[in-house]
């Protein structure tokens, strides 16, 4: 049984007022295949802007961005890889999305079709397609990984965004000279940290306080806390 | 490419010096200044109607050549505004919290979209174009209308003291594009006062948060400047009148 339901999100040449998907047969409002009222915080239907300033203009067409968002209330998985592909009607860069909604445990496959968009839109499916599929593409390769991530807890992403709205957890961080790796140590916010600093002052106070009155008030078998 | 951009100027001027489209048109006091400190604002409208173009002209950078789509809601750091009033004085204003968002009705409709760039916002800048305008995409079912129409519905869920702002952007492309322009304005004024009266009507009972609608041009940089004075006094004295309004109810 095929589960998996996969859509083209149509790049917006014409400057529309909405955004519009496909599924490979027929164009529809993509507010029709995710209701905006449930899209999950940070989704993005291209590649965000920050990630375009922290790469050279002439590499913007390798860019590939992937989110991946856990399973929602019907138990659907959402991941969307974009690109970007050419410009609209003013020279603005616009964007070609891939969006999937999984069941459990499945993988995103890359073979949708795309015989119904439009000529230029075609030709931008076929090369992120092919780029998907190809093992030599380190864009790609970071695609593919957050794709075969175990199930995941939270907004992921395979380059790290940090303009938006939601904190993402990710693979890889754009640059100048392309991808690289992010650490795996895990990042303590600076909030976590000022709490553990102070716990363990107030611990080793405590501590201090309690050897003194042991001192002073032993002989008598009563121990008192004193806090100064 | 500077002669026309004066001309086009010079034609802005003649346009606000007349009354019906002047009033959308005049100069910074010094009390407004020192509300806008630390004020935080939205920026949002239909797709390609300038956000990002007056993003960057409040951070003082010029308008990028190539520029994208925005495709997701992305928070912009904190900057001053720098506005250059009439007597040669610059004044800074420091925007924070602001979060770029695009303009497809899928942002407007997604609760993580429009709504959350405006809840915690002081000032809302809805910004539309003069082809919107002239277009009269401000009637019931069309574009701008449903923008309102959403609007009226976010209301109770923004700050009690939150304002509106509609900036009609793109003014300098009518000008090039109009040789009568006593006959402009004359059509301007006329749109303007339907757009004015639908805006009220609208978001009725809340059109006291609606401070005005102000012809700008985020890329000729002489009307933006001139324009943009406007727009902070306006939306300073609106906020006056408000207070006023809320204290004797």
């Amino acid at each position: 049984m095929i589960a998996m339901r996969a859509y083209w999100i149509l790049p917006n040449r014409e400057q529309r007022d909405d955004l519009l998907a496909s599924d490979g047969v027929t164009v529809l409002p993509l507010k029709q295949i995710l209701d905006p009222a449930r899209r999950p915080k940070g989704f993005s239907h291209g590649v965000p802007s920050e990630t375009l300033e922290k790469c050279d203009s002439k590499a913007w067409k390798e860019i590939l961005f992937a989110q991946r968002f856990p399973h929602d209330e019907g138990g659907k998985e959402l991941f969307c890889v974009s690109c970007p592909a050419g410009a609209d009607t003013t020279g603005r860069l616009v964007h070609l999305g891939l969006l999937f909604l999984l069941d459990r445990n499945e993988r995103p496959r890359f073979d949708i079709p795309y015989a119904n968009l439009s000529k230029e839109d075609q030709s931008y499916a076929t090369a992120l397609l092919e780029r998907l599929r190809s093992p030599s593409d380190p864009w790609a390769r970071s695609v593919r990984e957050l794709s075969d991530l175990p199930a995941v807890s939270g907004p992921t992403s395979n380059i790290a965004v940090h303009r938006s709205v939601v904190r993402f957890s990710s693979l890889y961080e754009a640059g100048l000279h392309g991808l690289a790796r992010r650490s795996t140590i895990w990042k303590t916010p600076l909030g976590t940290v000022l709490v553990l600093i102070l716990a363990g002052t107030v611990m080793a106070i405590s501590i201090r306080a309690c050897e003194r009155s042991l001192r002073a008030e032993g002989p008598i078998g009563v121990i008192v806390w004193r806090f100064n | 490419m500077m002669p026309m951009a004066l001309t086009t100027f010079r034609a802005f001027l003649f346009l606000t010096s007349l009354p019906e489209t002047g009033k959308h048109l005049a100069r910074l006091v010094k009390g407004a200044v020192d509300w806008w400190q630390g004020k935080k604002i939205a920026v949002i409208g239909p797709t390609a109607a300038g956000k990002d173009s007056f993003l960057a002209r409040l951070r003082n950078e010029e308008i990028p050549r190539v520029h994208a789509n925005s495709a997701m809601g992305e928070k912009v750091k904190a900057f001053d505004v720098k506005l250059a009033l009439a007597s040669h004085q610059v004044v800074d204003i420091t925007c924070k919290g602001v979060i770029n968002i695009g303009g497809e009705t899928d942002y407007r409709d997604d609760p993580s979209g429009w709504l959350a760039v405006c809840q915690d916002s002081d000032v809302v800048f809805y910004v539309m174009t003069v082809d919107d305008l002239a277009k009269k995409r401000f009637l019931k079912g069309r574009r701008i209308r449903q923008d309102l129409d959403w609007l009226l519905t976010a209301m109770p869920h923004l700050k009690d003291s939150a304002l509106i702002h509609i900036l009609i952007n793109k003014i300098d492309e009518e000008i090039e594009s109009h040789t009568d322009y006593r006959a402009l304005a004359g059509e301007l004024a006329q749109e303007l006062a339907a757009l004015d009266r639908t805006v009220k009507n609208v978001l009725h009972p809340y059109e006291r948060s609606y401070t005005g609608a102000t012809l700008i041009s985020m890329k000729n940089k002489q009307i933006y400047t001139r324009a943009i004075n406007t727009v902070f006094r306006a939306v300073y004295c609106a906020f006056h009148e408000t207070t006023g309004f809320r204290k004797a109810r």
